[in-house]
């Protein structure tokens, strides 16, 4: 079924009214991983500004591809089956690996007493490519909302609509995590950056047995 | 160790007796419905432990000593404790697994280690994140409004405190610390100390952004010896695997090694979650800087490394101190000691206060637990 | 100043051995009466959800409880629809019972399972589904080993249909 230009304006103002009242759950669910990321970095307001733009950018990406997959295919595969299984093991062992990797650049650049290495060149940009790889992990997050929204975008009537409406949605969505520039009112306080960076830690292995349990499941299902 | 002979008022034995009156007379109190009911083997273990309870308060007093005779306790209290558990656990349900029926009636008892986890969701939605019930009933008496009292007395009686004075599964690794006479690891990188609120934090966010109680499901050591889910499948392994791993690893082979309560000091959200309301309690450790020779003892002494070099100058342990005494016990000058927020008062008075505090509510709650494990231990043999 | 500091201090520890000598007799059920009337109530993919509909049957009743289970987004697991078979009299041998999930007027399933008399007699029912789309599409319903769950607590039966 698609839909007719006559009810376009609907469909957005439903993609954003959809967003928002799914933005407490992205929120929950992003800020689990971005709260200690962001307080780790230690960066002022713009810089933590700067870094929160760089993770919506990747959660961006990933909605916008999902949209596209979604808007070609004119469906939406059963995403609490043996394909979302698969999909949410193979990535919660990535932002394992990418909260591991973050965890130990932080905890590995100072002992206790000196502020994090605020680094040009490779740390800077792997700390950045991080980020935005994790925007893009956790933007293919299979929640409700999101299911909810793929279904919506995959009657908007095309990829191009569908598209555009994952980026409604997302605007949506993203309200939602302005509160997270709060962090970088922390920056000074060193113990919080060392807890946050530790919390990664221990938030990797989290998400590997997470998705080890996703995939253990997957492969129960068949 | 402190000549304390010459410190103390309270050495003398009529003079202790008399002052360990109050504890023994609270142990009465706290044993006398058990001690005027039926059951004989109950009647002997309560008398048993209001006792012991009774005997180590006085040998405090006698010798100056607090961590040497609280260890005793703890110790006993550590290892009757999931003995008398596990015990109960068989009787009731033949196996230390929850079953799948227990789950979903609601006859999971509650732990006080879910208490942070339970906090957001109950904020925010009134809901309880837990399979238990809100209630005590007769299939469940570790209710969920029972454990929140009981740990809201300790909170306000102990502070930090309970985690030397009540927390039951701390007595394991205390007794696993005291195997060995010396230490074969020193390490210990201070950054790791930051790990309880590492832990706290993940748990929190966790449980909040998943509606359940993360830590139980994946992370408490103490689930190898109490209960946990039933093995029926891969995840419900790996889980068993996961708590089994940790309870060797932090509870019995890195205190072994180090003689430090490892599990609390780098492990345990709920110990960071308790050093919250540390400043709560009156009681706290000074160290005075005028009798100090920096010679250290005191934080050697220290089970969980609230004390180092740097705190020692400030004349404080962290927040993390939990009022064991080692440090004041270590200590040749006298410079460690207690101290009465707000007072002078002598280190023995603050202690003495102090004591009937914490003891008293080691007699309620941890006498009380080593009275019914004994008891359930003669039972078993009989 | 000073004198004021000590008086907190003696009164705080004074205070502390009040609570402590208070707790068992009076502090402690006070407390616990509190958290009782705070509104709490067991998450529903524990409790299995409120009740919605009785149906009354020969000797028993039928309890249909609203669709319960994860729904945030980081929780897991299946979403279900709790039923409870609860004597009144007695429950029969087998249980042969259409079941109108949704309210809506039409079965969505079919459920046997032999009611066993010894609690340690494994329970197991079949699941036929007549109205595919709501419920998932699984055919057996036991203890432990499947999304769907069958299970013996006290003298009833409770079964949760996993949905889709």
């Amino acid at each position: 079924m698609t839909v007719s230009p006559s009810a376009s304006v609907p469909l957005w103002s439903e993609a954003l009214t959809l967003g928002f009242a799914s933005g407490s759950a992205c929120l929950a669910s992003c800020g689990v991983l971005l709260l200690p990321w962001l307080t780790g970095m230690r960066r002022g307001w713009r810089g933590t500004c700067g870094l929160l733009g760089i993770f919506l950018g990747g959660r961006l990406a990933g909605y916008l591809v999902f949209g596209l997959g979604v808007g070609l295919a004119g469906r939406v595969a059963n995403l609490k089956g043996p394909a979302g299984l698969l999909v949410g093991g193979v990535s919660s062992l990535a932002v394992a690996g990418l909260l591991g990797f973050q965890a130990w650049r932080g905890l590995k650049s100072r002992g206790v007493g000196c502020p994090v290495a605020r680094g040009g060149g490779l740390e800077r940009r792997y700390g950045l490519g991080g980020l935005a790889m994790l925007g893009l992990l956790t933007g293919l997050n299979l929640c409700g909302p999101f299911v909810a929204a793929a279904l919506r975008a995959a009657q908007a009537g095309g990829p191009v609509r569908a598209i555009a409406f994952f980026a409604v949605f997302f605007l949506g969505t993203s309200i939602w995590m302005l509160p997270l520039v709060l962090t970088g009112a922390w920056r000074r306080w060193e113990p919080l950056a060392l807890v946050a960076r530790l919390t990664l830690a221990v938030l990797a292995l989290y998400y590997a047995y997470f998705g080890t349990v996703l995939l253990l499941a997957r492969w129960h299902h068949g | 160790m402190a000549d304390t002979r010459t410190l103390s008022p309270f050495r003398s034995w009529p003079r202790a007796g008399l002052l360990a009156l109050p504890i023994a007379l609270w142990g009465l109190v706290m044993m006398g419905p058990t001690l005027s009911g039926r059951d004989g083997t109950a009647k002997l273990t309560a008398f048993l432990a209001e006792t012991f309870m009774t005997a180590l308060f006085l040998l405090m007093l006698r010798t100056g000593q607090t961590h040497r005779w609280r260890k005793v306790f703890f110790i006993t209290l550590g290892f009757l404790f999931p003995v008398g558990f596990i015990i109960e656990l068989v009787r009731l349900r033949g196996s230390m697994s929850i079953p799948v029926e227990h789950l979903i009636a609601g006859d999971t008892p509650f732990c006080f280690m879910v208490i942070p986890m339970t906090v957001i969701p109950a904020a925010l939605n009134r809901v309880l994140i837990f399979p238990g019930s809100i209630l005590p009933t007769a299939s469940n008496p570790h209710a969920v409004a029972t454990m929140v009292s009981l740990w809201l007395v300790a909170t306000l009686v102990l502070g930090k405190a309970w985690c030397a004075y009540g927390c039951f599964f701390g007595g394991l690794e205390e007794g696993f610390a005291s195997i060995r006479r010396r230490p074969v690891l020193k390490l210990l990188n201070p950054v790791f100390l930051y790990g309880p609120w590492a832990v706290l934090v993940t748990i929190v966010l966790l449980s909040a952004a998943s509606y359940a109680p993360t830590y139980c499901q994946w992370l408490c050591p103490f689930k190898a010896v109490t209960e946990f889910p039933e093995i029926t499948n891969g995840q419900t392994l790996l889980q068993a695997v996961i708590f089994v791993s940790l309870f060797l690893g932090l509870v019995v082979i890195l205190p072994m090694l180090t003689k430090k309560r490892t599990q609390c000091a780098f492990f345990c959200p709920f110990g960071a979650f308790q050093s919250l309301f540390a400043r709560i309690s009156p009681f706290r450790i000074r160290i005075e800087r005028s009798a100090c020779k920096d010679c250290g003892v005191c934080s050697r002494a220290c089970p969980t490394l609230a004390l180092d070099a740097g705190r020692v100058l400030q004349g404080a342990p962290r927040d993390a101190c939990m009022r064991c005494g080692a440090c004041v016990d270590a200590c040749g000058t006298g410079a460690a000691r207690w101290h009465l927020q707000g007072t002078r008062a002598p280190s023995e008075r603050a202690r003495l206060l102090f004591l009937y505090a914490g003891w008293g509510f080691a007699c309620l709650f941890g006498g009380t637990i080593i009275a019914s494990s004994l008891a359930s231990l003669i039972h078993l043999f009989r | 100043m000073s004198k004021l500091k000590s008086l907190f201090g003696y009164g705080a520890a004074v205070l502390v051995l009040t609570v402590m000598v208070l707790a068992p007799f009076v502090l402690m059920s006070r407390i616990e009466q509190l958290v009782g009337h705070l509104g709490l109530r067991s998450h529903p993919k524990y409790s299995g959800g409120s009740a919605v509909r009785v149906l009354n049957r020969d000797g028993y009743q039928v309890t249909i409880a609203a669709p319960a289970g994860p729904v945030g987004p980081m929780e897991w697991g299946p979403r279900f629809i709790q039923v409870s078979w609860s004597p009144v009299g007695a429950l029969p041998d087998t249980v042969d019972e259409q079941l109108d999930l949704d309210g809506g007027g039409r079965p969505q399933v079919r459920l046997r399972f032999r009611v066993p008399r010894d609690p340690k007699q494994p329970l197991t029912g079949q699941l036929e589904i007549l109205d595919p789309g709501l419920v998932r599409p699984i055919t057996i319903l036991r203890r432990t080993g499947g999304p769907g769950l069958l299970v013996g607590l006290d003298h009833s039966i409770v079964a949760r249909i996993p949905l889709n």
